[in-house]
């Protein structure tokens, strides 16, 4: 697909309070286009509920329902119900900070992807509560700083794309700010599947992560190229690599040395040689997990139970 | 028709399954029948309240009863604790398990229907005891049916039967005995019940409508001024979907708004040809 063939209506309109190379309102952009509109956000506390402005005007054209942190897959449900009661055909998409999703949205998230609610649910993940003022979330890496781990978090982030696979929800996706025609087509393939469906953004925050506002584009490139962040794609099952992580999985790419992700963020700029290590160790082990769950290595391990 | 119970008693009665048994016995009846409780901090001894609702239509109404046509009281001392009067409507029963007569209620509205009955000593006599305490909950079911309640006194036999299995012989002795011994009287009251006025709140959602600008001219932001060399572009349009401030726009050519851009220079990196340069912003016109 080439870029001039997207949708060309702007959804998030200029002159919203989002901070200089917001990856948020990029990622919206793009996932309003790739709907054509045709959605209502259920946002919770996050960064977009501040930066679409305050009443009576809003920084957003599709219709917006501000809901409490707790809640967000909850109400998108019930607007779902309501919509199927009138024959409406309009996506209902949570568009969820890390902090919504990771923890404290997770059981109403957990809630709605067992009923097979039919929402789509984004996660744009900054890996940290930068609406706050930059304290630590769950989706936060092992060794980076924020206001309340200040000498380096000591534990590695869980990760909420993995659950959804174990929910067996219909589709599961990542993406990354830094590949935007990957993020639309993953989109517009949600928005043909009824049922739960999950995407993950990796959001690279300026301020939250310490780096120049105009290498947010980069950032999420990089975090990609050198393995940090793992796009993939799992529609009713079936889990595949995706973009610059498939040419990884298959060798015909090499990953970019680690370091020069980490480093170019003043967040990880303290971290030690033992401890870039450890998170080299965490990026291997994952992509360990994840290149078993590819068709036919699954195979072979079922085979042994089954005999 | 729809016919709503509250059973007010105490933890270990048998409230909550009187007003299940009720439920039942209307649903073979061929009503509809619907029971819950109260669900609080309930303990054995604690006041318990429990509903039941009867109609001959299927029931959407899912609340606790909050006016009630009949009040079964369970415990005769309850009284003091709960204004078991509360919310009942003109007309209706109170089913009480009392000795005293009917005529001693003080209740605020102009007329109500007392059913008194003493279930205690019927379920001393027929040896309803659970640890020690009398269990009044089938006695008063068959009082209850003196009330205007249109079930039959076998079905309820049978439904009780039922459930209790071995005891319900003597059960099925005490609701009939219960039915027997009940007395309805109609009591006229002080008639000074005052009905709650409601109040007319009037709600507006606030709705937010869509704008260009909720924070003014953003130009004010920026620092740093990217200007497109349109000899070197060749209209890719990468600046265009990476903008995080939808402030490139797609005429002709791609064209950055200066009134929103913010200057974060986004676009001078994502630009494959490097046809986009930036430089110090410095504002004349503010």
């Amino acid at each position: 697909m080439k870029l001039s063939e997207m949708e060309r209506e702007e959804y998030v309109l200029p002159g919203n309070t989002s901070c200089h190379g917001c990856p948020s309102t990029v990622a919206l952009r793009t996932v309003l286009k790739a709907l054509e509109g045709n959605a209502v956000l259920v946002i919770p506390a996050c960064c977009t509920s501040v930066y679409m402005g305050p009443f009576p005007n809003s920084a957003i054209k599709v219709p917006v329902f501000n809901t409490a942190f707790a809640s967000a897959a909850a109400t998108a449900s019930g607007i779902k119900a309501s919509f199927e009661h009138q024959g409406k055909d309009t996506e209902v998409v949570v568009w969820a900070g890390d902090g919504g999703t990771y923890d404290i949205g997770l059981q109403a998230l957990s809630g709605a992807a067992e009923r097979g609610e039919d929402i789509l649910f984004i996660c744009y993940n900054n890996e940290i509560y930068s609406n706050t003022g930059i304290q630590r979330s769950g989706a936060t890496p092992y060794g980076a700083w924020t206001t309340t781990t200040w000498k380096g978090k000591r534990e590695h982030k869980k990760d909420v794309s993995e659950l959804m696979l174990a929910h067996g929800v219909p589709y599961v996706s990542t993406a990354s700010i830094g590949y935007l025609k990957d993020l639309y087509e993953k989109v517009k393939r949600a928005r043909e599947i009824r049922g739960f469906r999950y995407i993950e953004i990796l959001a690279p925050c300026p301020p939250g992560w310490r780096f120049p506002m105009d290498k947010t584009i980069k950032m999420g490139k990089l975090a990609v190229e050198s393995g940090m962040w793992i796009l993939f794609e799992s529609i009713e099952g079936e889990f595949r690599f995706t973009g610059v992580s498939k040419s990884i999985a298959e060798g015909r790419r090499k990953m970019k040395d680690l370091e020069e992700y980490l480093l170019s963020q003043g967040r990880f700029s303290h971290l030690t040689a033992r401890e870039i290590a450890e998170i080299k160790k965490y990026v291997i082990k994952k992509w360990e997990k994840l290149a078993r769950l590819v068709e036919g290595e699954v195979d072979a391990v079922t085979a042994k139970f089954y005999v | 028709m729809l016919i709503s119970v509250r059973f007010h008693g105490r933890g270990g009665q048998g409230a909550v399954t009187a007003s299940k048994l009720l439920a039942e016995a209307a649903s073979l009846e061929g009503y509809y029948g619907q029971s819950m409780p109260f669900f609080g901090a309930e303990r054995r001894g604690a006041p318990v309240v429990s509903f039941t609702r009867i109609s001959d239509e299927p029931i959407y109404e899912m609340s606790q009863v909050y006016h009630p046509n009949i009040v079964v009281v369970l415990d005769p001392l309850i009284l003091k604790a709960v204004d078991i009067f509360r919310g009942v409507k003109e007309g209706g029963t109170i089913v009480v398990n009392t000795t005293k007569a009917p005529d001693e209620f003080v209740f605020d509205q102009d007329y109500l229907n007392i059913v008194s009955v003493d279930a205690t000593g019927v379920a001393i006599k027929n040896d309803l005891l659970v640890a020690g305490l009398p269990v009044v909950n089938t006695p008063m079911l068959g009082a209850l049916l003196r009330a205007d309640i249109p079930l039959k006194i076998e079905v309820l036999e049978g439904i009780v039967r039922k459930k209790f299995g071995k005891e319900g012989k003597r059960n099925v002795k005490a609701i009939k005995e219960a039915y027997e011994l009940a007395s309805i009287k109609l009591v006229h009251g002080s008639g000074k019940r005052s009905y709650p006025r409601k109040k007319k709140i009037k709600v507006e959602f606030p709705i937010s409508t869509p704008a260009e600008g909720v924070a003014g001219k953003t130009k004010l932001w920026r620092d740093f001024r990217p200007e497109i060399d349109y000899e070197k572009c060749n209209d890719c349009l990468n600046c265009w979907i990476h903008c995080p401030e939808s402030a490139i726009r797609l005429n002709e050519h791609v064209e950055i708004d200066y009134d929103y851009c913010k200057g974060c220079l986004v676009c001078t990196t994502v630009c494959p040809k490097k046809a986009i340069a930036s430089e110090r912003e410095v504002f004349v016109d503010v």
